[in-house]
C-alpha cells in the first residue's frame, strides 16, 4: 500500500504549492464531498453484492459500535488524564 | 468527509452523517439488485475514487495555510493532545475487540486507527482485508463521529475540555469542531484543529501499517 503516501504526498505538495489559488482550493473541496459520495457509494454496492455480508449486516453494525465505544472510551481516558494533568485551570479564569 | 468544509455549509452536522449512511444504503440497495452492468466492478471504482481522495485530501491540507501556522506554533501540552487520542483510540478498540470473538486484536486496532476518519480508513481496509472488516470500519468510523456530535456536552462533564476533540478523533479538525468550540471553549477550537490534523495524516499512515505486522 505504498501507494497511500505517494498519493498523499503528491496532494500535499501540490496544494501547498497551489495554496494561494483560492479558486482551485474551492473546487477540490467539492471534488473532495463528490470523491466521497461515490466511495460510499460503491463501498455500499460491492457490500449489496455480497449475500454472505448483506444477512450479517445487523451483527456488523454491532460489533462496529462495540469497536467504536472502545476507541472512544480509550481516547477520552487518555486525554481526560492530560486534560486533568496538564490543561486543567490554563484557561479558565 | 473531507469536503466536510462544504458539507458543513448545509448546517445541521447530524444530518451530514445521517446522509452519508444513506447514500451508502443506497448503495447496498443498488449492489442487491445489481443495477450497474456487470462490466463495471464497483472494486476498481472504489480503488480509483480511493486514490483521488488521498491526493485532494493532501491537497486539502497542504493547501490551508491555517494548517502549517497551527502546527507550527503547537506547545507541547498540545502535541500531547493527538499522542493521547492514537494510544487511547487504540488500546480501547483492541481491549473491546476481546468481547467481538471474531474480529482479532489486530483488525480491530487497525479499525480504531481511522479515528473516525470512515471514508479512507473503510477503503483501505477494503483493500487490504476485503468487505466485511471494511463494512465494520466505516460503521465504527462514522459512529465515532455521530457519538462525538451527539454526546460531546456529557463527555466534557464526565472528562474535561479535551473530550469532544478526544472522542471526535480526526473529525475534530472539522465536522465536530463546532462542538468542541461550544462545549469546550473557543481556545479549545485551535488545539482540536490541530490534533485533527494530525490525526487525519496519521490514518492513511497507521492503518496500513498495524494491518501489515
Amino acid at each position: 500500500m505504498w501507494i497511500i503516501f505517494v498519493f498523499l504526498l503528491a496532494g500535499i505538495i501540490v496544494g501547498f504549492i497551489f495554496r494561494s489559488q483560492t479558486k482551485l482550493m474551492t473546487f477540490s473541496a467539492k471534488a473532495t464531498t463528490f470523491a466521497v459520495f461515490l466511495l460510499i457509494f460503491f463501498l455500499g454496492y460491492s457490500v449489496g453484492q455480497n449475500d454472505a455480508i448483506v444477512s450479517a449486516l445487523g451483527e456488523l453494525g454491532w460489533q462496529a459500535i462495540l469497536l467504536s465505544s472502545g476507541s472512544i472510551l480509550g481516547s477520552l481516558i487518555f486525554a481526560g488524564a492530560l486534560y486533568f494533568f496538564a490543561f486543567r485551570g490554563l484557561h479558565e479564569k | 468527509m473531507r469536503g466536510r468544509y462544504i458539507f458543513s455549509r448545509f448546517g445541521g452536522c447530524m444530518k451530514n452523517s445521517l446522509f452519508i449512511l444513506l447514500i451508502f444504503s443506497t448503495g447496498i440497495a443498488a449492489g442487491i439488485f445489481r443495477v450497474l452492468p456487470v462490466a463495471i466492478d464497483p472494486n476498481t471504482l472504489i480503488l480509483y475514487a480511493l486514490y483521488a481522495l488521498l491526493f485532494l485530501v493532501g491537497a486539502d491540507i497542504g493547501g490551508n495555510p491555517n494548517a502549517w501556522k497551527t502546527l507550527k506554533k503547537a506547545s507541547f501540552a498540545v502535541i500531547l493532545v493527538p499522542i493521547s487520542i492514537v494510544v487511547g483510540s487504540l488500546v480501547g478498540a483492541g481491549l473491546f475487540s476481546l468481547l467481538l470473538p471474531r474480529i482479532s486484536v489486530k483488525d480491530a486496532v487497525a479499525i480504531g486507527a481511522g479515528f473516525g476518519y470512515y471514508s479512507l480508513s473503510s477503503i483501505i481496509i477494503t483493500q487490504i482485508k476485503g468487505s466485511t472488516l471494511g463494512v465494520i470500519a466505516l460503521l465504527a468510523n462514522l459512529s465515532r463521529e455521530i457519538i462525538t456530535l451527539i454526546f460531546a456536552p456529557l463527555f466534557v462533564r464526565l472528562f474535561g475540555k479535551l473530550a469532544p476533540i478526544a472522542s471526535g478523533g480526526a473529525t475534530a479538525m472539522d465536522t465536530t469542531l463546532p462542538m468542541v468550540a461550544r462545549f469546550s471553549g473557543k481556545e479549545y477550537a485551535i488545539i482540536a484543529f490541530f490534533s485533527g490534523i494530525v490525526l487525519t495524516v496519521l490514518v492513511p499512515i497507521l492503518v496500513p501499517f498495524i494491518l501489515s505486522l
